[in-house]
């Protein structure tokens, strides 16, 4: 099964699940559905991986892309107590993480390599592409403040798996040292790319937290911002190559349709 | 104000890509260049990531010898540019990085010693790295005269870890203490196919191999040459050949996807040991002055050790003076690969070739 045949699965189960529970709802007007409301959410996000603080290593951040990166979801909140004035939200959303830089290093460790397994590691100064190009079905558990008119602020952990991954990029402009600082000099200059893929090191689990605000514009729809924050490592534990955490942090914005 | 808590997001998210730290002292310890009196050299020194050539005349006093050193940027040496040592024998210079991590040991020869006219390829040694094979060869008071180059410091890039042995070129054993040149083309696979660098052919010559510039220009990398103070009459040695299965790149010229050895010997005006020829201008340059090659039809597959004589013929209206003979002012270099065409990344994969007892025969 292909990523957008999982997708699609995805949503025509969870339209299936909210429309059931909304027909539940309905019908049945049990304890727990009182007070729930069902949405579904569609977003754009923007933002990166980056260390954190910013290492030496890299001088300049040259390009930024973000990237189109979407999302969709559904959730519920279950409002506690009659006033509700706080709830408790979760859902599943799956959404792309995506950016693309170009950034210029000095003595920045790294590991050239090729499809055949080849690989040099080694001391890189001059420039780096990066192409990131990640998605993820997304569990947020929030909490979830009620009590202002049109609007809803909410905040809590995310819980992330990753389901299709794409680290790749090159380097360009600018010299290898095999192995460190004093290795042999390989010099890149014009159409000489050193490629890289780290894409199978990327770590498939991936938490943080977030925190955003809806604003109710019209009856059933909201207009909300986000933003999330990955607090363990973008790549494996036994990953190497990158020295520094990457720490992927994204601000979505996107519509909703509570029902 | 409740419409400011998007924006006031929006900040908030920008605020993470913040300005990039101060830069970090340099963690670079090369000697860049050398200096030496130019009425000493006989050619323009050789820079290597780990040692340093200078090939001086005849009749210059190595025991007293302060050359200058150009450093990376920040970057200490030991002992001290300028310092006056005796270079009857190689010195070693220690130099260290800006922020003091980091520090490489250079050997720096004066070499006066000419060149031997036999190549036995009995001496070999991992390279300062200890990955691949480099051949030297020794005078008879056991003094390191030259190393021969080779394309092996770029196939690093390739190698992975792959042992030395496993590089294009390499020895082989011929029985026991007496070894041969062995080389053999490699398929790149596809990084070496990214660079438009689908194989790489063992090669060996007299000269150097800049390896700084492989990627850019594999041609003018390959830079051959070393003083020489005889006129070349003919070159001599022995091989053996097996054509490797799987041909990579075009067809020649005569339309074969077949692959042949090659051998070659230039002989040169080095404009006062300012010019080195390269693989761009190797049969072409207006300073050959005699071209020794192996006739296409004796390249060819022999399972045994097979002779051959290959005479130096000499440029359409050229003449050797002998004058600028004793002073160095010619390069020669012999030159030999497992593909014909292995410099434009044409051959069959596998094609091995073992060279020995390689002799220049001298007039006079």
């Amino acid at each position: 099964m292909n990523f957008k045949q999982t997708i699609l699965s995805f949503l025509l189960v969870c339209f299936f699940v909210v429309t059931k529970a909304q027909i539940g709802t309905e019908q049945e007007n049990s304890s727990f559905f009182k007070g729930v409301d069902f949405h579904t959410r569609a977003s754009f996000s923007i933002g990166g991986s980056a260390p954190i603080p910013f290492p030496v290593e890299i001088r300049r951040i040259e390009h930024y892309n973000p990237t189109l990166s979407l999302g969709l979801g559904v959730g519920l909140t279950k409002w506690l107590g009659n006033k509700e004035i706080w709830g408790i939200r979760t859902g599943l959303h799956v959404e792309g993480k995506g950016m693309k830089t170009a950034a210029e290093v000095k003595n920045y460790f790294t590991e050239v390599i090729g499809q055949g397994g080849q690989k040099v590691t080694g001391n890189f100064t001059g420039m780096v592409q990066t192409n990131a190009k990640n998605s993820y079905f997304t569990l947020p558990l929030l909490l979830t403040y009620g009590a202002l008119e049109n609007w809803n602020l909410y905040a809590g952990p995310f819980f992330s798996v990753l389901v299709e991954k794409n680290f790749t990029g090159y380097v360009y402009d600018g010299y290898l040292r095999e192995g460190g600082p004093t290795g042999t000099k390989i010099v890149f200059s014009g159409d000489n790319r050193g490629p890289y893929d780290f894409s199978q090191d990327l770590n498939l689990f991936q938490w943080g937290v977030m925190a955003g605000g809806e604003w109710t514009f019209r009856k059933h729809l909201s207009l909300f911002g986000e933003l999330s924050w990955g607090l363990n490592n973008l790549f494996e534990r036994d990953f190497k190559t990158i020295i520094f955490d990457m720490h992927p942090i994204y601000l979505t914005i996107g519509l909703s349709y509570i029902f | 104000m409740k419409y400011k808590c998007l924006g006031l997001l929006l900040i908030a998210s920008l605020v993470v890509f913040s300005c990039t730290k101060d830069e970090v002292l340099n963690s670079e310890a090369d000697i860049l260049s050398i200096t030496v009196p130019a009425e000493i050299l006989k050619v323009a020194p050789v820079v290597e990531n780990n040692r340093i050539a200078v090939r001086v005349k005849f009749d210059t006093d190595l025991t007293q010898q302060s050359p200058l050193f150009d450093l990376s940027q920040g970057a200490t040496i030991n002992p001290k540019s300028g310092t006056t040592l005796d270079f009857s024998q190689p010195q070693l210079y220690t130099v260290t990085s800006e922020d003091g991590n980091y520090s490489k040991v250079y050997t720096v020869s004066y070499i006066k010693t000419e060149i031997e006219l036999k190549y036995n390829f009995n001496n070999y040694r991992l390279d300062e790295s200890g990955k691949y094979h480099v051949f030297y060869e020794k005078s008879s008071n056991g003094d390191n005269i030259m190393d021969w180059a080779s394309g092996n410091s770029a196939f690093v890039l390739l190698a992975g870890s792959a042992p030395a042995e496993q590089y294009p070129t390499t020895y082989a054993t011929v029985s026991q203490d007496n070894y041969a040149a062995k080389l053999t083309t490699h398929s790149t696979g596809p990084f070496g196919a990214m660079f438009g660098m689908p194989l790489a052919a063992g090669n060996l010559f007299m000269g150097n191999f800049d390896s700084e510039a492989a990627l850019a220009n594999p041609l003018e990398a390959v830079k051959m040459g070393v003083p020489f103070e005889h006129v070349p009459k003919t070159l001599k040695g022995t091989f053996k050949y097996k054509e490797g299965d799987v041909f990579i790149g075009e067809a020649n010229a005569q339309g074969e996807k077949r692959d042949y050895w090659d051998i070659y010997a230039i002989f040169y005006d080095n404009n006062g040991g300012e010019l080195m020829l390269n693989g761009s201008n190797k049969f072409t340059h207006e300073n050959l002055v005699s071209i020794a090659r192996i006739e296409k039809e004796e390249a060819v597959e022999s399972e045994s050790w097979k002779e051959f004589e290959i005479p130096f013929v000499m440029e359409a209206g050229k003449s050797i003076d002998a004058q600028k003979l004793a002073n160095g002012g010619y390069n020669i270099s012999i030159v030999m690969t497992s593909s014909i065409n292995g410099d434009f990344f044409r051959g069959a994969v596998n094609s091995t070739l073992l060279v020995d007892k390689l002799e220049i025969i001298c007039y006079d």
